[in-house]
Parts: C-alpha cells; sequence; structure tokens
C-alpha cells in the first residue's frame, strides 16, 4: 500500500476530528438541520397534544374556558400543528436535495485540489469509492444529520413526559424504560445488518450502473446494433435483477423480523399502561385515584413515552453507525494537499531542462520505466520524443509537469531542481495536450482562456493557428458554445479532429515557456495533420516544445530527437544524423516511410 | 386526473402481477380496518367498563386480549407490506431491463438526435428508485387502498354524530385533491428547468471529481472555474426551490384549514352530546374517530397528489417504450458462398434531423472480392457510407445492391451476418472472452471462438491469461480482470466480427490511429491477409496503409471525387495525390525546415 494511504488508514480518525470536519459540511446547509430538528419537535409536541384532547373534552368544566373557546382552540391547535408538520416536511425534502448537492460539490472540490501523485494512487482511488459510496449510493451525511436533529428533539420531549409521567408513578416509567430499552437493541442490531448487507451490495449495484450506462453509451450504439450486443448486456442486467431480488428477500425478513419484535414490545407497554392506569382509576391502592379523563391521558402519554424514548435511543445508535459509514468519507475530506509541492523560488524564463540520471518507477510497481536517463534541450528547441510502446516517452512528460517526483535523480530548470520552484508558478510555465486530453463541459471560451487572461482577439487568433476559426464562426454562439451538447441549449458537439484542435489551441494560447504534446494530432486527416507540423515553427513561436508521436513524419519537423528504448536513452539528434545510425529509430521511421517514398 | 394520466396509471397497473399482489393488498386493507377498529372500539369499551365500576379484576384480561389482537393485525399489516414491495420492485427493475433493450435496439436514427438522448434519461429516472417514478406509484396505490377502506369505515361511524357529516369530509377531500392538483401543474412548469439544472450540476460534479480530468484540471488551473460553475448552478436550484416552496405553502395551507369546517363541526356535536349525556367513552370514541379521519384523508389526498404528479414522470417512459419498434423484417432468407458484387446506385441521404444531404445521387460500384480503400478528410462522409452498408441506415432514395439484389429485402439477421464491421471506437463489454467474442451469454460455440481468435491473432494473448477465454475482461467486475491493450482490444474486435463466420464483407475503419510504425505494419499484413475472400472496406488517414488495396476511392464533401489505384491516383494529380504528397513531404530528408523557417 502506498505510504500516504497507510498513513491515512492508519490513524482512524479521532472521533473529535470527525465532527470537525461534518460540522464544516453542516454548516453549508444550517437551515437542513434546523428544519430537521424543527419537525420531530412538531411531531413530538402533537402527539402529546393529541393525547390531553380526550381529557381535556371529557373534564371541561374544570376549566375556565367557554365551550366555544375551547373549541376553537383545540381545532386551531391542531390544524396549525399540522401545517406547520407539512411546511416543514416540504422544507426537507428541498433542503435535503440541496444539501446533497453541495456534499458532491465538496467532494469535487476536493479532488480538484488534491496533489495530483494521489490520482494515480490505486489505494487512494479505493478510498474514495468507498467514500462516494457514503455520499452517493446512501446518503449518509443526511442520515447522520437525521439521526442527530431527530435524537436531541427527542431527548427534549423525553424530559418533558417524563416530568408528567414520573409525577403519576415512577415505577411505571422504569418499566416502561427497561422494555423499550430492548426495543432499542433489537433495532441497533438491525439497522447495523441492514448496513452490513447494503456494504456487500456495492458490487452489485455497481455493475448494475455499469451496464445501464453501457446500455445508454452513444459511442457503443453502432456495434450495439450489428452484433446484438442487447443479448449480452440486457443479459446480464437481468441476471443482476435476479440477485437483487433474492437479496431484497432476505433484507425483507429481516427487517420483518426485528419490526415484529418492536410491535410485541409496543403493544407490552400499551398493556401495561392500560393494566396500570385502570389500577389507578380503580382504586386508591397504588396511589391517588384519577378519574376518567386522567385514565386516557396517561394510557396515552405512556405510550408516547415508550414511542419517544425508542426514537431517541436508536437516532442516537444509529448516528454512530452511520458515523461509521462516513469514516472513508472523512479520510478522503481531510486527505492532505499539500503533497510534494515543495519549493519557493521565481521560476525564470526557461534557457535550458535537463534529466540528469533520472530513475522511475510507477507507485505500486517494481518495473523501471526510466532507466538513469540523461538529457539536455536548450531554449527553443523542438524535441520529438520517440519510442516504442512502453517505452517511457509519457513518464517523461509526467515528470516534467511534476505530477511525479523522480526516484533518483533530478530534474534541472536552468540548472534549478524543479523541485525548489514554487509550484503553482511552475504549472503556470507549462502547456499541455495529452494524450487522453479532456474539455471540460463550460464554454469554449472557459475552455481555451480557463484563467481570463486572454481578449477574445487572441483567443481567435489561437482558432485560426489550428485553422478552427471559421468553424467557431459558423456556429451560433460561437465562443459562447457550451463543449457538451446534451447540455443546455447552447451546447455543440465537435467531432473527434475539432475537438483535438481546441485542446491543440488551448495549449498555444496559454502563455507557456514550455510546450508538451502527446500524440497530438492522432485524430486530424493528413492534410490537417500536415499543415500543423509544417507551420509548427511559425505557431510555437519560438518556445521550446517536446512532441511525442507515432507518426514518425512529426519527428523530422523536429531539431532533435530523443530515442528511448525500454527506458534508457539511446539517442539524442538530429533526424539526419539518426538515419546514419543503426538504432531502433531508423528501423521505426523507415518502416512507416517506405509506404511513401518507395514510388 | 385527465384521460392520457388514466390510461397510464391502468397501463402501470397492468405490469403487475395481480394474482400475487391482491392477497397482501387485501389483508393490508383488512389489518388496516382491524386495527382501526379495535382501537376505536376498544377504548371506548374499557371507559365504559371501567366507569360502570367493574373491578379491575374482571378487566385485565380485556386488557390483554386487546393487546394481542392488536399485535396480531399489526404484524399481519407489517407482513403485506413487506412481502409485496419486493414485487413491485421487480417490475420496476424489469422495466428498466426493456428500456435498456429498446435503446439499443431501435432505429439508429433516433440517436443522432440530441434531445432523444434527454428524453431517454428522463425515462430512466421514473424507474431509478424505491419511492419515486413507477415503484413509488406501486406502494402509495398499495397504502391507498387501505386507507381508503379505513376512510370509509370511520365516515360510517362519524355518520352516527351526523348523518350528514361523511358528505362533509369528502367534500374536503376532493377540494383538497384539487388544490393539490393545481400545485403539481405549477411544478411541472419548473420541473424541467430543475432536471436541466440537475443534470448540469451533476455533470460538474462528476466531472471534477473524475481523476481522469486531474491532469488538465491542474495544468490549465480549471478548479476555479468549474467551481464558480458548480456554485453559480446551485444558485439556481435553490432560487427554483425556493420559488417553489412559496406556492407551494399557499396551497398547503389553503388545504388545511379547509379542514376546520367539519372538524370543529364534529367536536361541536361530540361537546354537545357529551353536555346532555356525559358519557365519558361517548367522547373518546367520537374523538379518536376523528382524528383518524383527518388523518386518513391527508394521506389519501397526499397518495392521490403523489400518484397523478409521478405518472407524469411515468408517462414519459411510456412515449420512449412505444417509440418505433424495430422495423418490420422484410425477411428475405440470403445467403452467400463467396464474396459479393456491392453497388450503390443513385443513393441519396440526409441524417433525419439535418438540411444537408450527405450523399446525393451517389453511384459506386465494388467487385466481388475487391479491396476498397476509403479515404477522405473528416466529414467527407466515410463514415456514413458504411452505416448505410451496413443496413444501420437505409436510402432516402436510390438503391445498395449486393450481388444485384436491393438489401433492403434481406432479413435484418442474414445483412448482419454477411457484414462485419470493426468501428474506431471500441470497447469490450464487461465479461469473459468468449462472451465478448460470441457477443452472447448463451450458446457460444468454443471451438468457433478459438478459431477466430487464432485468425484474428490474439490466441496466444488468451490462452496465456488464466482462464483462457473464460478470463474476464476489464476490472469492473473483477480487480485481476484481463486488461487489453489498445491493439490487443482490436483483435478482440476483429475476432468478434469473425466469429459471425458467414460474413462476405468486411469493414475496417481507422484500426491503427494508437500503434507504433512496427505494430502498425504487423497490423496491415495481418488484415491483408483476413481481406482475402470476402469484399473489403478499409478506412484509414494513413495513406500508407492504402497501398494493399485493390483500389482506392477518395470522397471529400459527401461525393466520390477520385477512383482508382494509388499509381494511376498519383498520375492523375488530384486532391489524392495532393494528401499523399502532404504525408510524403515529412518523410523526406528536408529536416530542420522548422528551425530555417525561424
Amino acid at each position: 500500500m502506498s505510504k500516504k494511504a497507510n498513513a491515512v488508514l492508519k490513524q482512524t480518525p479521532t472521533k473529535q476530528s470527525m465532527f470537525k470536519t461534518l460540522f464544516k459540511l453542516f454548516t453549508l446547509r444550517p437551515q437542513l438541520l434546523i428544519v430537521l430538528f424543527l419537525s420531530a419537535l412538531t411531531a413530538s409536541v402533537t402527539g402529546i397534544f393529541t393525547t390531553t384532547i380526550p381529557m381535556l373534552v371529557i373534564n371541561f368544566r374544570d376549566y375556565p374556558f367557554s365551550v366555544i373557546e375551547m373549541l376553537a382552540g383545540l381545532v386551531l391547535i391542531r390544524l396549525v400543528l399540522e401545517g406547520i408538520s407539512l411546511s416543514l416536511s416540504r422544507l426537507i425534502d428541498s433542503n435535503i436535495q440541496i444539501f446533497s448537492q453541495q456534499v458532491k460539490i465538496e467532494f469535487a472540490k476536493k479532488t480538484m485540489n488534491l496533489p495530483y501523485e494521489d490520482l494515480e494512487d490505486p489505494d487512494i482511488l479505493n478510498i474514495k469509492e468507498q467514500a462516494s459510496y457514503a455520499v452517493i449510493y446512501y446518503p449518509a451525511v443526511v442520515q447522520f444529520m437525521n439521526n442527530l436533529s431527530v435524537a436531541i428533539s427527542a431527548l427534549m420531549s423525553l424530559f418533558a413526559i417524563a416530568g408528567v409521567l414520573f409525577s403519576f408513578s415512577w415505577k411505571l416509567v422504569t418499566l416502561i424504560v427497561f422494555i423499550s430499552s430492548w426495543g432499542v437493541y433489537i433495532s441497533s442490531v438491525q439497522y447495523k445488518k441492514l448496513n452490513e448487507s447494503l456494504k456487500q451490495n456495492t458490487q452489485v449495484n455497481r455493475m448494475y450502473g455499469y451496464f445501464i450506462a453501457k446500455a445508454f453509451n452513444p459511442e457503443l450504439q453502432k456495434e450495439a446494433r450489428l452484433y446484438r450486443l442487447n443479448r449480452l448486456i440486457v443479459g446480464r442486467l437481468r441476471d443482476i435483477n435476479h440477485k437483487l431480488a433474492a437479496w431484497m428477500q432476505e433484507l425483507s425478513i429481516q427487517e420483518g423480523r426485528a419490526e415484529s419484535a418492536l410491535s410485541i414490545l409496543s403493544y407490552v407497554v400499551t398493556f401495561i399502561a392500560l393494566t396500570y392506569s385502570g389500577l389507578r382509576f380503580s382504586t386508591n391502592q397504588f396511589g391517588p385515584q384519577i378519574d376518567i379523563g386522567a385514565f386516557t391521558f396517561y394510557v396515552g402519554l405512556s405510550r408516547q413515552f415508550s414511542h419517544v424514548l425508542l426514537d431517541a435511543t436508536t437516532n442516537i445508535v444509529n448516528a454512530k453507525n452511520n458515523l461509521n459509514i462516513l469514516e472513508p468519507f472523512v479520510d478522503y475530506m481531510q486527505l492532505d494537499e499539500s503533497g510534494k509541492r515543495s519549493g519557493h523560488r521565481a521560476v525564470p524564463a526557461l534557457e535550458s531542462l535537463e534529466f540528469k540520471n533520472v530513475s522511475f518507477s510507477y507507485p505500486k510497481s517494481d518495473k523501471l520505466i526510466l532507466n538513469n536517463v540523461s538529457f539536455q534541450i536548450k531554449q527553443g528547441e523542438h524535441i520529438s520524443i520517440v519510442g516504442a510502446n512502453g517505452a517511457g516517452k509519457t513518464t517523461i512528460v509526467k515528470l516534467i509537469c511534476r505530477l511525479f517526483e523522480p526516484d533518483s535523480g533530478q530534474i534541472l530548470w536552468n540548472g534549478i531542481p524543479i523541485t525548489d520552484l514554487n509550484y503553482t508558478e511552475y504549472v503556470k510555465a507549462l502547456s499541455t495536450v495529452f494524450q487522453d486530453y479532456k474539455l471540460m463541459p463550460i464554454s469554449l471560451r472557459g475552455n481555451l482562456d480557463p484563467t481570463n487572461r486572454y481578449s477574445d482577439h487572441e483567443i481567435e487568433d489561437a482558432l485560426a493557428k489550428v485553422e478552427l476559426l471559421e468553424t467557431i464562426r459558423a456556429t451560433e454562439h460561437g465562443l459562447d458554445s457550451t463543449l457538451d451538447s446534451s447540455l443546455d441549449e447552447k451546447g455543440v458537439a465537435f467531432s473527434g479532429g475539432q475537438n483535438q484542435k481546441i485542446a491543440i489551441a488551448r495549449a498555444l494560447l496559454k502563455d507557456a515557456e514550455l510546450l508538451i504534446l502527446d500524440e497530438p494530432t492522432a485524430a486530424l486527416d493528413p492534410l490537417a495533420e500536415t499543415k500543423i507540423y509544417e507551420n509548427f515553427a511559425s505557431i510555437t513561436e519560438g518556445k521550446m516544445a517536446i512532441i511525442i508521436s507515432h507518426r514518425m513524419s512529426s519527428s523530422v519537423f523536429c531539431d532533435k530527437i530523443l530515442v528511448l528504448e525500454e527506458g534508457r536513452v539511446v539517442a539524442l539528434a538530429p533526424h539526419t544524423d539518426l538515419l546514419a545510425q543503426d538504432t531502433i529509430y531508423k528501423e521505426l521511421f523507415e518502416t512507416q516511410a517506405k509506404y511513401y517514398l518507395n514510388k | 386526473m385527465n384521460n392520457q394520466v388514466f390510461r397510464d396509471y391502468k397501463r402501470s397497473l397492468a405490469l403487475l402481477p395481480m394474482v400475487k399482489v391482491m392477497p397482501w393488498l387485501v389483508s393490508n386493507a383488512i389489518s388496516v380496518v382491524g386495527l382501526t377498529f379495535i382501537h376505536v372500539f376498544g377504548m371506548r369499551f374499557f371507559v365504559y367498563e371501567l366507569v360502570q365500576k367493574r373491578t379491575f379484576r374482571e378487566l385485565w384480561w380485556l386488557f390483554l386480549a386487546y393487546a394481542v389482537v392488536a399485535v396480531v393485525l399489526y404484524l399481519a399489516k407489517t407482513w403485506s407490506r413487506l412481502k409485496v414491495y419486493p414485487i413491485f420492485t421487480n417490475v420496476r427493475t424489469e422495466q428498466m431491463a426493456k428500456i435498456a433493450n429498446h435503446t439499443l435496439t431501435m432505429d439508429l436514427k433516433y440517436y443522432e438526435d440530441q434531445s432523444f438522448l434527454t428524453q431517454a434519461f428522463s425515462a430512466l429516472s421514473c424507474l431509478s428508485s424505491n419511492d419515486t417514478g413507477l415503484e413509488g406509484i406501486y406502494r402509495k396505490s398499495f397504502l391507498l387502498a387501505g386507507a381508503g377502506l379505513n376512510l370509509i369505515v370511520l365516515l360510517v361511524i362519524l355518520s352516527q354524530l351526523r348523518w350528514w357529516l361523511p358528505g362533509i369530509f369528502l367534500t374536503v377531500l376532493f377540494v383538497q385533491y384539487l388544490l393539490a392538483n393545481k400545485q403539481s401543474a405549477f411544478e411541472d412548469v419548473i420541473r424541467e428547468e430543475l432536471q436541466g439544472e440537475n443534470r448540469k450540476l451533476n455533470r460538474y460534479t462528476d466531472v471534477a471529481a473524475n481523476f481522469a480530468y486531474g491532469k488538465d484540471i491542474r495544468i490549465f488551473s480549471y478548479a476555479k472555474q468549474m467551481g464558480a460553475a458548480m456554485a453559480d448552478t446551485l444558485g439556481r436550484i435553490i432560487k427554483i426551490f425556493n420559488m417553489r416552496f412559496r406556492h407551494e405553502n399557499a396551497y398547503l395551507w389553503l388545504s388545511v384549514f379547509l379542514m376546520a369546517v367539519p372538524a370543529s363541526l364534529c367536536l361541536y356535536y361530540i361537546f354537545v352530546s357529551y353536555q346532555q349525556s356525559l358519557n365519558p367513552d361517548y367522547v373518546i370514541f367520537y374523538i379518536s374517530a376523528l382524528g383518524l379521519v383527518t388523518r386518513q384523508i391527508s394521506l389519501i389526498t397526499s397518495y392521490l397528489s403523489f400518484i397523478s404528479r409521478e405518472l407524469r414522470n411515468v408517462a414519459a417512459h411510456y412515449v420512449f417504450l412505444d417509440l418505433n419498434l424495430v422495423e418490420e423484417d422484410a425477411g428475405r432468407r440470403v445467403h452467400f458462398d463467396s464474396a459479393p458484387v456491392i453497388e450503390f446506385k443513385n443513393v441519396s441521404f440526409k441524417y433525419p434531423n439535418a438540411e444537408k444531404n450527405i450523399f446525393t445521387n451517389l453511384c459506386l460500384k465494388i467487385e466481388a472480392g475487391e479491396k476498397i480503400a476509403l479515404v477522405g478528410i473528416n466529414g467527407a462522409g466515410k463514415t456514413t457510407l458504411i452505416k448505410l452498408l451496413s443496413g444501420l441506415y437505409r436510402p432516402d432514395y436510390g438503391k445498395i445492391l449486393i450481388d444485384g439484389i436491393d438489401y433492403t429485402s434481406f432479413s435484418v439477421e442474414d445483412l448482419r451476418d454477411l457484414i462485419a464491421v470493426v468501428f474506431q471506437e471500441i470497447e469490450a463489454v464487461s465479461g469473459t472472452v468468449a462472451e465478448n467474442v460470441a457477443a452472447s451469454l448463451e450458446a457460444i460455440d468454443r471451438e468457433r471462438v478459438i478459431w477466430a481468435l487464432c485468425k484474428a491473432g490474439l490466441l496466444e494473448r488468451i490462452q496465456d491469461a488464466k482462464s483462457g477465454i473464460d478470463s474476464i475482461v476489464l476490472k469492473v467486475e473483477d480487480s485481476e480482470g484481463l486488461i487489453l491493450s489498445g491493439g490487443e482490444l482490436q483483435k478482440l474486435m476483429v475476432a468478434r466480427a469473425l466469429y459471425k463466420n458467414k460474413s462476405k464483407i468486411l469493414i475496417l475503419d481507422e484500426p491503427t490511429a494508437s500503434l507504433d510504425a512496427m505494430a502498425e505494419e504487423k497490423l496491415y499484413l495481418e488484415f491483408s491477409e483476413l481481406m482475402n475472400g470476402m469484399t473489403s472496406i478499409f478506412i484509414s488517414h494513413r495513406l500508407a496503409s492504402v497501398r494493399f488495396c485493390d483500389r482506392i476511392v477518395l470522397m471529400d464533401g459527401g461525393e466520390i471525387k477520385e477512383t482508382g489505384t494509388h499509381a494511376e491516383l498519383l498520375v492523375a494529380g488530384g486532391l489524392y495525390s495532393e494528401m499523399f504528397e502532404a504525408q510524403t513531404r515529412a518523410y523526406q530528408e528536408k529536416a530542420q525546415g522548422s528551425k530555417e523557417k525561424n
């Protein structure tokens, strides 16, 4: 396991730190806690109030109200309580939805702030997946809030009710508490079982989500019809349905048993309340006699007491359980964001970039991807990195981007180790088009100019360099088009080649010292590709550039070629020089070139 | 409820296995009513007996009986619910499967329509949870039956106070329902907007939380923008909720105070009677009944409005299911022993929502067993040609003839078997290698799977894996699943194409985009061999690859601009020649051209 993940998991977050993290989340939407609390309180108050009505009516002569006043009062209070309760439940509904989205946003923001090396760490990914489960599939944070609020309000009502009942009979209170405690036990065991069960089922749920996503994946649709993939996909879905059905059966039975036990206990309490109150009505052997109105009151109140007691304690127990479920989520939210981003020096204008005896293997892997690699590039040079798949080309690029740190050796920027340079400034000095580049589902302008530094004129310039300007001008919303066609009315769907041009324009626009391109023209047709390479010099305006491409033709336009074989540097020289030598470069080049050059 | 909504409700109910559901429905209704009975009558009885000075000794066993009967009824109610809910879930998940199947088999033309996809997703939303949508409707209907019966019993009881009281209560119920409906209508208006904003927000959070976006987010500092986008969208969502609440609240309180009328009347008459007769048991009896009636009416109103609201969502998925069932299979069985002649005769075609034709009067003839290289810049129409040929779309005008016969007369199955296509976007489906090659879960011909893998050049790699052709691919279901490289994945797709074994037409689309030079060459040689005995079409940007084809067809803007052998086209000096020159220049030893231009 990676060191960092280990460190995180070894220290189980203390209850304190968990509460701190969760408390920060609650403050995102304090309204939710408030309405949850008020709602629980209203329910208790309503329960108690309802219990008193019969007694009030029966003994109405004892009270200084006229019939009309009493009537109006009872109806009014009852209806107001009902209205408040309904209002609150609508508020709870919407606040839960809002809060859930807020939690998701915080989760996403956290991910964006993590140091990159964490993203390629499979253990961190694991923590993330468990954390997602706690937040997306099973809204544990909301449940926890609910547990807390219900518990608190129930405890409050509990004291009020207990006070009244105590004055009636402390023995009764004790007996009810005793019986209800069995209920708490049963209910918490059931809740635990449920959560275990849910956890075990995450795999099945995940597969379900996977196959549904497959069925609706637009890119799969052509093949789906030609190969009747519906048999495969829907077949698996139905399989999963059966599994889920079997699981639900089990769950129902468990739930049934628990609820049965609880209801038996509840009616035991009723029986005891009836019996005792009946006795107190009939004789004064057990205490001062009560009238019939009081009889109905105390019977109702006892039941209410038992109910509220159960509420309070089960919610406290469930809060504890939910806290456990939330552990991975809290772990994730507490992950250290500073990473290896050391370094305070300002980043000077780039004059030379050097790899000095760099060796590297990926976390959780023994294979040495780069083995004692050394080379140097000068300002304004265009370098092509060439080699077979897996030779280490993309790794060099990731190291330059400080996405990882070398295991040994140094990378020097004007002779300064890049780890000494301020990370944020350093990242500003780079511009990339990765092989698996991504565009954001926001406007084209936002994609190209994320930090809002450039004028529309400059943005259009960059688009012109990749010959995309006319196309953009021809769209309805131009730079304001959203790069995700299904998202809103400004959405546009560009082709693969056009998207790649956008990525290149984005890299060109950013005023960086060093340009890095990894297979930047894979989706472009021959004419478009050739245009880009032929004009490479003018469009990069003398910046240092590193290009990785399988199309050997691109290396001809570069000043020098860095040839890698199994993690080692085999040569660094211009194209013509390399053709004179007998390296793997020559082999790769001639394999492709022969189709063109043998007429 | 208007007509359509009612029909959708009937349709939803028709999906249920009524034989299984009814017993539980009945037992639930009976236990609910039973509980009402013993509660209301029970307390009355106890109070009466106590007041009549029965001794406790005579009563305690009645208390016991009450508790026992109550427990039994309560258990019956609980178990009915627990037994019937899984049935509802099964129906819902089966509908999901139907929707998934429909999506994968309906005419491809629907996928060209962006709004269709949003429609498809909203069809899913009514099937994605236990307590909303279709399943929510089932649950509430189930509870509605019990509550309805309960209400009737209680109203009968209350009619003893004054015979016309039930009428007032029912009127209140009706008006509350109308108000709830008006509220729903308002919700319809904001629902689309809310869904749209939620979809946006989900997309933003998915992207921001996706590790795959991590590099670009950091290099280009997207964090702030994405954060702002998320905050803005959330702000709009909150606004919508607030507006909805203000609206709802008004209706809500109005509804609640309507109840004041019958409730006060009831209470008044209870008082009056009590003043005259002084029977406390009487008071208990009617007050409990009153409390329960108001509760039932409130529940019933909420169930009814829930059902009619959710039916609107459910309607969307019925509309989707009813859309285009797969075209009638024209059904002519055909069989080809050898590679056929393909001819496009005056074919015109445009995508359903497009304004312009992709092809107009396109003519192309491919001889039997010919290997055609289809080249052209992006958007020239190459992929559309393939979609037409493989039957995914049909020409608007003109014909496509295979061995002289109009292909629209072929049975769909035979046409699919005849043509094997390997597209550019390749994805395996989680499952075993054999399942992926055979594209099926059952009746897999293992011998043929092995033969296809061999011919595609992937057999050794698979046999080296832990479970051979039964190895699971991808890491989705098995963390030790087989991960295939880009090239290997492609070969898997080729094996799938070959498995059909009746194919006489082979189409390959851009197969070497991600391979290095030598792997690429190897693949061309292998394809060349594969294409023997079939009429084949090979699409590629890299002009070098088309050398091993018999003829080249160059498309531009939906027209066939040039056709001929490589040599012929170079001599002709047209667009092909220009493209070839451009690519060749790159390989010529005019190196350091970039430096000179500085």
